[in-house]
């Protein structure tokens, strides 16, 4: 309990820090109790749910698949993403800032809309990247050399979200690293890629290790690209046995993923946490050095290229070019070209119902968490209450809890009685509860980090001048911490407006949203054209707003921190 | 807890000053107890000072007094008022306190009239109300035609005045000072501690000064509290605190001091008289009752030191140490001399002197000093 420093402890902190409690309860203790506690229930007390997932064949081939994903996922993206982060960190490579840009982009924009172009590109007879190969190399086959629905298929259709978890967490660990490290092996005679793998890779190891741990946590909690691309993992598994009706099957999947999520994310945690051992900053910010490495420089710079067109400009460019398309069978002729489909999505009264549904509920989404954030980090930060370590707890649990358990588990409880009688169930108030649950630790942390900025004594100095705690708070506190909180007003919105895991699960027949509709109109009932079409639009939308949170961040060292600090 | 604080009269019109009392103050943070049950007295209108070395638990007591801190136990009053009475306490905003924060605080959003006024709106007062005394107050501190500038693109010295002005600006009850200096240079810190005094005096508010610097206390206060891990070693004025400190270590925190261990001594009529290795040493025994054991140690000041020529007559009544120059260091307004005396060569007595230096490196002195201006120490 040491650190903490203010003066939050009269009536009014207690009420807040009751009242966000009660809220933390409500929104991520119960539920996340909810699915422990229906995984050991069967009329009683029983551990029969867990004897059947045990015997239950497509349960633990979903379980493998999941761990198979996960970990190829992880280990892909430590071999590209320590390349890619220590050539924009550390050397003259070319094409930087297009590689960070891509990452950027592949953590906000939402999976399914790279599964998309994948599958259009890799889709294993009418892929356009196939068709191209087969023409190029006079192949008679009809089909191949690559299919996407596939485990590999998978795995490369999700790795640049895990490569871009390993590039940010590596990123700042290099840019601060102290020069005179490698300055040593140098005057020791190595030659600069010698000391860069002899001193610097083995620094980064934590670094790396949490930013794969991420990459692994966040893939098994993916839903979209494994249900587009017809890979049973646990988070399909999940849907499913919720739509044959089977809780306890679905139970214990839901305590599996979960429980791995967690290992991943507290051993991440740990290292980050113990990484004094491996401390490379000092105190004071360097500006490490870019090394001139040669002809490795190009080899760097063709990766990076290579990188960009595969993770950004390829898969965007086809869902681009497919939404203009009259037909998908004609592909990139002449007289292909149409702007119907857009016009047909922005007619189209149903998905323009889901578009209203996503705005409010993303709105609404963001405000709150905000609110819960701002208040929850003031009693964290700046009271002595003893509730406010088990507040810190509480808000970060969600991290581990993968949408589509926050889904199943708010079933659970507003089926039941006493969640029952809110009425909630199938109408767009679960999603907004599941969407709080998901999206309040971002509040808090952020909330954290803007209050880490801000002096005590501000707030002191204007309890002096005869402010109340809470006057404080408006008049000094939050003013001070505007930028953070309308970058992270923004950044919620933006991930709120696409969320899928949750969503499909809860969603009632008047509430799809945004990403269920688009998921239904590229199943079928639209077209693949539309489907993209549709699929530009969100994208637009989330990096236009996406654009605006970082200018707004520009000025500010926490909120830079937070885009660029990994995590 | 009967009575809160009183609103207290409208800011601007004048008032009455009230004083201060700390009753068996205790402040524990879990097993550590900061400071450990203190008793200290401010008069109406005026300043103490606390001093003491870093961690003693000066900022602790001050956070204690404008109500940021809770007490472990004890109470703090002023007139008629309690502000804290053990785990109850009046909120820091119904103390009607001005403070002044080692960081200065300035709310980097306001401009400067802004931070000022501030607490004048918080008090109630209307705009126009509210214009004409940040006017006044930021003329006081010579910074009015800065009033539309924000903190960030203030110097240093230009954001010290603006935070005295802010805590003085509502007519406070009484005013806290939190090492307020400590972040200027030599120079403006010099000016700035002669503002103060003026503003505080002028005023007439009762103040509490925290600082480390010995300086500062002494040109500052009426009176001084010096504290030492969480207790009050000594209290008085400034030149009490100087001309009778009570140990070793308030007399080597303020001001310069040599300390000589006496043996054999014994108390005889408000006169310590020992041996300083064998030669006879008097002292002025203060508020020492006992001899304790023979053993003592005495206090003298550097400057209360004379250096005589090596066959100076004895004077009745004057201690005498006859001895060897070890160094003469010249520190422009004063020289230091350093005696090594015959009675004890391995250690060396500083004497502070006008110059030119009364001797050179190597040279026979006779050191002397009266009695009454050597002070018996308690431990
Ligand atoms: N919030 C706190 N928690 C634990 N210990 C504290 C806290 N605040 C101050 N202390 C301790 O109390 C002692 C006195 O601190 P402080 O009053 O700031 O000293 P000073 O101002 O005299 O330098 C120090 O040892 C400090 O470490
Ligand atoms: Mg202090």
């Amino acid at each position: 309990m040491t650190g903490a420093r203010g003066i939050g402890a009269g009536g009014w902190s207690r009420a807040v820090a009751a009242t966000m409690a009660a809220l933390l309860a409500v929104l991520i203790v119960a539920p996340v109790g909810a699915i422990f506690l229906s995984s050991f229930y069967d009329g009683g007390p029983s551990l029969s749910a867990y004897a059947d997932f045990l015997t239950d064949r497509r349960m633990l081939a979903a379980t493998l698949n999941s761990l198979a994903v996960a970990t190829g996922i992880a280990a892909l993206s430590v071999l590209v993403g320590v390349p890619l982060a220590f050539g924009v960190a550390r050397t003259r490579m070319w094409f930087r800032g297009l590689v960070s840009a891509a990452m950027i982009l592949s953590l906000i924009s939402p999976e399914f809309l790279l599964a998309m172009g994948y599958i259009l590109m890799a889709g294993p007879n009418a892929g356009y990247a196939n068709q191209a190969l087969r023409a190029v190399f006079d192949l008679s086959a009809t089909s191949g050399p690559f299919d996407i629905f596939s485990l590999w298929g998978l795995i490369f259709t999700a790795l640049p979200n895990g490569v871009a978890f390993v590039f940010l967490a590596l990123v700042p660990a290099l840019a601060n690293m102290d020069p005179a490290l490698e300055d040593a092996a140098r005057l020791k005679g190595a030659s600069p890629l010698r000391a860069v793998i002899d001193v610097t890779l083995p620094l980064m190891r934590p670094a790396i290790l949490a930013g794969a741990l991420l990459a692994f946590a966040t893939s098994l909690a993916m839903y979209g690209a494994p249900e587009m691309l017809g890979i049973d993992v646990l988070t399909v598994a999940i849907r499913e046995a919720l739509l044959g009706l089977e809780f306890s099957t679905a139970s214990v999947a839901s305590v599996t993923l979960v429980a791995l999520s967690a290992l991943a994310l507290g051993l991440q945690r740990a290292l980050l946490r113990h990484g004094d051992r491996y401390r490379v900053l000092g105190g004071k910010a360097f500006a490490a050095r870019r090394l001139d490495l040669g002809a490795a420089t190009h080899l760097l710079s063709a990766l990076a290229f290579l990188y960009v067109m595969v993770a950004l400009i390829l898969p965007y460019g086809t869902m681009i070019a497919v939404s203009a398309m009259k037909s998908i069978g004609n592909g990139f002729s002449a007289g292909n070209w149409t702007l119907q489909n857009f016009v047909v999505v922005l007619g189209d009264p149903s998905i323009r119902q889901a578009v209203w549904l996503s705005f409010w509920l993303a709105a609404v989404t963001a405000t709150v968490v905000i609110v819960i954030g701002v208040l929850t980090a003031y009693v964290i930060l700046r009271t002595r209450l003893r509730a406010r370590s088990l507040l810190d707890y509480a808000s970060i649990l969600p991290l581990a809890v993968p949408g589509t358990a926050i889904g199943f588990a708010l079933i659970v409880i507003y089926l039941n009685w006493p969640g029952n009688l809110t009425g909630f169930y199938g109408t767009a108030m679960i999603l907004l509860v599941a969407y709080l649950a998901r999206f309040i630790p971002i509040g808090v942390r952020n909330g954290q980090s803007g209050l880490l900025q801000i002096a005590p004594e501000l707030e002191e100095a204007a309890r002096v001048s005869g402010s109340t705690e809470f006057g404080a708070l408006m008049r000094i506190t939050i003013p001070l911490m505007l930028p953070m909180l309308v970058y992270t007003w923004l950044l919620v919105f933006i991930l709120a407006i696409p969320e899928l895991s949750a969503s499909i699960i809860l969603r009632g027949f008047g509430t799809q949203t945004v990403a269920t509709s688009l998921l239904s109109v590229w199943n079928g009932n639209g077209g693949l054209a539309v489907a993209c079409a549709y699929g530009v639009c969100i994208f637009a939308v989330v990096s236009a707003l996406f654009l605006l949170a970082a200018l707004v961040g520009r000025r500010s060292p926490a909120i830079r921190k937070s885009i660029f600090g990994g995590g | 807890m009967t009575d809160h604080a009183a609103p207290g009269p409208r800011p601007g019109s004048p008032r009455q000053a009230q004083d201060l009392r700390l009753s068996d103050v205790r402040k524990s943070y879990g097993a550590f107890t900061a400071v450990h049950g203190i008793d200290i007295d401010v008069a109406a209108g005026s300043l103490v000072s606390l001093i003491g070395p870093s961690g003693c638990g000066k900022t602790t007591t001050l956070r204690m007094i404008a109500g940021l801190e809770p007490l472990s136990s004890g109470r703090i009053t002023s007139g008629a008022v309690v502000l804290s009475d053990g785990a109850l306490s009046v909120p820091p905003e119904r103390r009607d306190m001005g403070m002044v924060f080692q960081t200065y605080a300035l709310w980097p959003h306001l401009r400067v009239a802004d931070n000022v006024g501030y607490g004048l709106r918080r008090r109630g007062m209307n705009r126009t109300e509210v214009a004409e005394r940040v006017r006044q107050v930021l003329a006081i501190v010579g910074m009015d035609h800065l009033a539309d500038r924000y903190p960030g693109q203030l110097s240093g010295g230009q954001q010290q005045r603006v935070a005295l002005a802010r805590a003085v600006a509502s007519q406070p009850r009484i005013l806290l000072f939190d090492e307020p200096l400590s972040n200027l240079d030599a120079v403006l810190r010099e000016q700035m501690r002669f503002e103060i005094r003026r503003l505080q005096q002028e005023l007439g508010i009762t103040s509490v000064y925290v600082t480390h610097s010995q300086d500062e206390a002494l040109a500052l206060s009426d009176r001084i509290v010096v504290m030492e891990s969480g207790r009050v070693v000594q209290s008085g004025t400034p030149t009490e605190i100087y001309d009778r400190p009570r140990n070793a270590f308030v007399a080597g925190f303020i001001g310069l001091s040599n300390i000589l261990d006496l043996s054999s001594a014994s108390l005889n009529g408000g006169v310590l008289t020992g041996s300083y290795h064998g030669t006879p040493v008097m002292a002025a025994a203060g508020a020492l009752d006992r001899a304790g054991g023979g053993m003592r140690r005495i206090s003298v000041r550097p400057t209360d030191i004379r250096i005589a020529g090596p066959d100076a007559p004895a004077k009745t009544g004057v201690n005498r140490l006859p001895g060897t120059v070890a160094s003469t260091v010249f520190t422009g307004g004063l020289v230091d001399t350093f005696v090594a005396p015959d009675a004890d060569p391995h250690a060396l007595i500083r004497v502070q002197s006008a110059p030119p230096a009364p001797a050179g490196q190597g040279m026979r002195v006779t050191l002397e000093f009266d009695p009454a201006r050597s002070v018996a120490l308690e431990d």
